[in-house]
């Protein structure tokens, strides 16, 4: 492979490029989901193809083709050459990148049992026992379940001598029940995808998550409306792995505080100017953008620029100390990549993308913050979520939600919501658990979007329940 | 380009390959260029081509699909041999009935040469030309510019044969004042890149930047609202994709279920689908080669009907309106229009008391479906209207209303319509603009 790939590096560099690199993909996925127990979708998906980046005049150029051979190679490779000197035409000055040591590497994923090993009549009949425990309740109307298999096997090739070859194994389900009654509809869902193995489906114990997803959209129906107010709001760990997401993980990306993103996901309120100095938290806030951890989604070796993956504290005990980074976007404030660029394909450009970005522990359990809380609200499950174009302002609904009053749990509560601005939720963060068994997890999401053409990658973020004060509730019923 | 001939020649190499009692086989090549720009430089420059090959194979009432991105023999051998062993692990689909038959379909202009071979100093070009219109005024300019051709065979064993060529274009832009948070907005698109006109583009979002000057706080509240057609795609997609498709009609999802003949919205508004109006991003047939059909959904105010694919039609027992979708099985809209009134923006600004005045709206979402509670925020050209004048730009604001309750409520409906995407990009519609006399905004933001 590597050999073929460097003819359109010679042919990028021939016809004038300053810098060449090139990824060839091939990616499997067996997406399969199931409704009532019936298939709703049963696919192999085959997707391979390459594609070429240049540097030529200081301007990007980038082009890609699902047919590998010699002459395709050549003519994206010229193609991309055409495209970077128009890109410089309209280019206030030549764009730089940080420096890179050349690496001979092969990284892969650490998989127990490879998912594409299981027939796909035993995946099947997973899901069909997931749905069974799922309608178990009379009310359940829909009960609906899916399992990813993704096996992603990519080169990368560049003109500065890197040669990569990376296996990705991605595995993860996806159950929710709808209940109907009372002149009512009520979901509950379940979702979480790791780099790993069909081991990681297995230890999940689905049937009983279930069988309690079903009991828990069945009593919504008969709960009681999320009051409005202001209170103090305790977020699960799923609701909360989500708000790291929007609004901690998508405003740290260099490139969209330079504008990239501008006119279709925004720009950021992170400014150069507040690298360091700015508070973004209480000090019980600390965030770290981790590459390296075993089975996240954000977990690689090598980004799509050939960087090796990193460890970056991102807030520090709630100050702001780092961005993501590229290898143009780094050298602006003078470092240099943290390897953060990845593309969702090999007809896509790199764009600087989450990794495993997450919330330390805290000192605390679920239960002592429980306990602590003389008025609040806990809210878990990600139902809805809207930020402005700098991702200050913000509005989540969740699946379900309890009422706290003088250190208990007092009532299920339904269609809960919650409002404020990044910069006051985070200071209003005062207890952090953790130190309970299980209660911080690694949360895969496999759907961030972003970028033009849209591109979807797929992340993690960590996190334990945690209390905010004095946060707007029940807003938008 | 592939091509007609060469498209279909694939297609029935890979029927021959099947012993299925039903096969639907779909060829589909993409080509886009993307040109982006940020700061008034390109930052982003692509060309990107495509091509994959969907088997659909039926065993009885047994159905497998596979996909490839190869036309190569050896691997539509793979793809076809893949599809029929996911069909044989399935049970019956009790509602499948058959795929669909042959349909004829009207060939219309879809491929515009000069679209399909922009290149990328043209669009360079262009690029320079809205940087220079903000520059007059200091200003930055972000944004994109793309052209796409895409072509659709499909094939299938009941005699369907359809094939089409498609370009389009699409030049959007964001203006930013360097010296505060003054932001301004305004797209092109069309099949046509001749019909796309970068200076106007520029020039729209330069001015709308230039009123957002020194934005201020508004109590957030009920307000009456003048909503250009950037900010009512946004509404309507939620109605798209939560309601006008059968199959959320047929489970009961739709805010249309049980509600079909009864007035949902505002007499004054009526909604259809309709893929041969020229003035939409046409297309004659759909993924299953079914002839795209003209479909009522909210007439006057009353939910008309929905949109079907040859699955929820059998089950409904009608025939399909060509609603395919590649990925959301059921059928959705592609091609909304709304009905246009005998009003202008300016008419409508003239005519609010107390009002705000939204160019687009952000990252909307929907908290409740059965209601289409919609919340987002407003960007890049808000502002306050008092007493028929807009009397200054205000911060950007949290809309969070019923999308049913605001179209229940439109007081007045612009006589121009505008060929839009919604932000999330899942529909292109032909949309006038609005004024509402109610919608509750519950959050500000400080910019």
């Amino acid at each position: 492979m590597k050999d073929i790939l460097q003819v359109a590096i010679k042919e990028a560099k021939r016809l004038g490029a300053e810098y060449a690199d090139v990824r060839y993909m091939d990616r499997k996925s067996e997406p399969l989901a199931t409704k009532n127990g019936a298939v709703q979708s049963m696919a192999s998906i085959q997707d391979k193809g390459f594609g070429v980046r240049v540097v030529a005049k200081g301007g990007w150029g980038f082009s890609s083709s699902n047919v590998l051979s010699e002459a395709e190679l050549k003519r994206c490779a010229a193609e991309a050459v055409v495209i970077a000197k128009a890109s410089a035409k309209v280019q206030a000055q030549p764009l730089t990148l940080s420096s890179l040591k050349a690496v001979q590497d092969v990284y892969h994923t650490k998989v127990k049992i490879d998912p594409f090993d299981i027939p796909m009549d035993e995946r099947l009949d997973f899901l069909r026992a997931i749905d069974k425990e799922l309608k178990s309740e009379p009310d359940i109307r829909v009960a609906q379940s899916s399992l990813m298999a993704l096996k992603e096997h990519k080169w990368f090739v560049s003109s500065e001598g890197s040669c990569i070859e990376q296996e990705i194994v991605e595995t993860g389900v996806s159950i929710s029940a709808t209940a109907a009654g009372k002149g009512d509809v009520q979901r509950r869902s379940f979702s979480d995808y790791a780099a790993a193995g069909f081991e990681y489906v297995e230890s999940m114990n689905l049937k009983d998550l279930a069988s309690g997803l079903a009991k828990e959209a069945v009593a919504l129906l008969s709960a009681d409306t999320c009051p409005q107010g202001e209170t103090s709001l305790i977020l699960g760990s799923s609701q909360l792995a989500l708000q790291i997401h929007e609004s901690c993980g998508h405003p740290i990306e260099l490139d969209r505080v330079y504008g990239s993103e501008a006119s279709f996901a925004g720009t950021s309120f992170l400014t150069p100017d507040m690298l360091g100095k700015y508070q973004y938290g209480s000090s019980d806030v600390t965030i770290i953008a981790d590459a390296t951890i075993p089975g996240g989604l954000g977990t690689f070796g090598y980004d799509d620029e050939g960087v090796p993956a990193q460890r970056t504290t991102i807030v520090d005990k709630g100050l702001f100390t780092n961005y993501l980074t590229s290898r143009e976007t780094a050298p602006t404030l003078g470092q240099v990549s943290n390897g953060t660029m990845r593309a969702d394909s090999w007809s896509n450009i790199p764009l600087v993308r989450m990794v495993n970005i997450s919330l330390d522990s805290g000192d605390w359990t679920l239960d002592e913050i429980i306990r602590d809380t003389k008025d609040g609200i806990f809210m878990e499950s990600p139902k809805s979520w809207s930020l402005d174009d700098k991702r200050l302002n913000f509005h989540f609904s969740t699946e379900y939600a309890y009422e706290i009053k003088d250190g208990a749990i007092t009532r299920l509560l339904k269609n809960p919501a919650y409002t404020d601005m990044t910069t006051h939720f985070w200071n209003a963060c005062d207890a952090v658990s953790g130190k309970g068994v299980g209660e911080w997890h690694l949360w895969g999401m496999p759907s961030c979007a972003k970028g033009e053409p849209v591109q979807i990658a797929h992340v993690a973020h960590g996190a334990a329940p945690a209390r905010f004060r004095n946060i707007k509730v029940g807003v938008g019923q | 380009m592939i091509g007609q001939d060469r498209s279909l020649e694939v297609l029935e190499s890979v029927l021959k390959l099947t012993s299925a009692d039903q096969a639907e086989v779909r060829l589909q090549r993409e080509n886009l260029n993307m040109t982006r720009f940020a700061n008034s430089s390109i930052h982003q420059n692509l060309a990107k081509e495509n091509t994959t090959v969907s088997v659909r194979l039926v065993f009885g009432k047994k159905i497998g699909t596979a996909t490839v991105n190869s036309v190569n023999p050896d691997d539509l051998k793979v793809v076809v041999e893949t599809a029929e062993r996911f069909a044989r692990l399935q049970e019956d689909d009790p509602d499948f009935v058959t795929l669909s038959g042959p349909s004829a379909y009207i060939c219309i202009p879809t491929y515009y040469a000069e679209t399909g071979e922009c290149t990328p100093d043209f669009r360079a070009a262009a690029v320079d030309r809205i940087a220079r219109c903000a520059a007059k005024s200091s200003y930055k300019a972000f944004g994109a510019y793309s052209t796409e051709t895409s072509e659709l065979a499909v094939a299938n064993s009941l005699g369907v044969r359809a094939y089409n060529v498609s370009t389009s274009a699409y030049l959007r832009t964001v203006i930013m004042s360097s010296t505060d948070t003054a932001t301004g907005y305004a797209d092109q698109l069309g099949r046509n890149i001749a019909e796309i006109n970068p200076q106007a583009v520029g020039e729209e979002a330069v001015a709308r930047c230039s009123l957002s000057h020194g934005a201020r706080d508004l109590p957030t509240g009920e307000y009456e609202v003048v909503l250009t057609p950037y900010a009512v795609s946004d509404m309507v997609r939620f109605l798209g994709y939560l309601g006008f498709s059968a199959m959320s009609l047929q489970e009961g999802r739709s805010f249309m279920a049980g509600k079909l003949g009864q007035q949902i919205i505002g007499s004054n508004i009526s909604i259809w689908d309709d893929a041969m109006d020229p003035h939409t991003l046409n297309m004659p047939f759909d993924i299953e080669g079914a002839a795209k059909r003209r479909v009522r959904l909210i007439e006057n105010g009353i939910a008309t009907g929905a949109v079907y694919d040859s699955y929820t039609a059998h089950k409904g027992g009608i025939t399909t309106t060509g609603h395919s979708h590649p990925r959301i099985r059921g059928g959705m809209p592609t091609n909304m229009v709304m009905a246009p009134g005998d009003s202008s923006l300016e008419e409508m600004i003239q005519n609010t008391k107390r009002g705000i005045y939204i160019t687009r709206f952000h990252y909307t979402h929907c908290p409740e479906p059965v209601q289409v509670i919609m919340t987002g925020t407003t960007r890049d050209g808000t502002y306050y209207i008092e007493d028929g004048e807009i009397k200054y730009p205000v911060k950007n604001l949290r809309l969070t209303d019923s999308v049913l309750r605001v179209f229940s409520h439109v007081s007045l409906i612009s006589r121009e319509q505008k060929l839009q995407r919604d932000w999330w990009n899942t529909f292109t519609s032909l949309l006038p603009a609005l004024k509402a006399e109610k919608c509750n905004f519950t959050g500000v933001t400080t910019f």
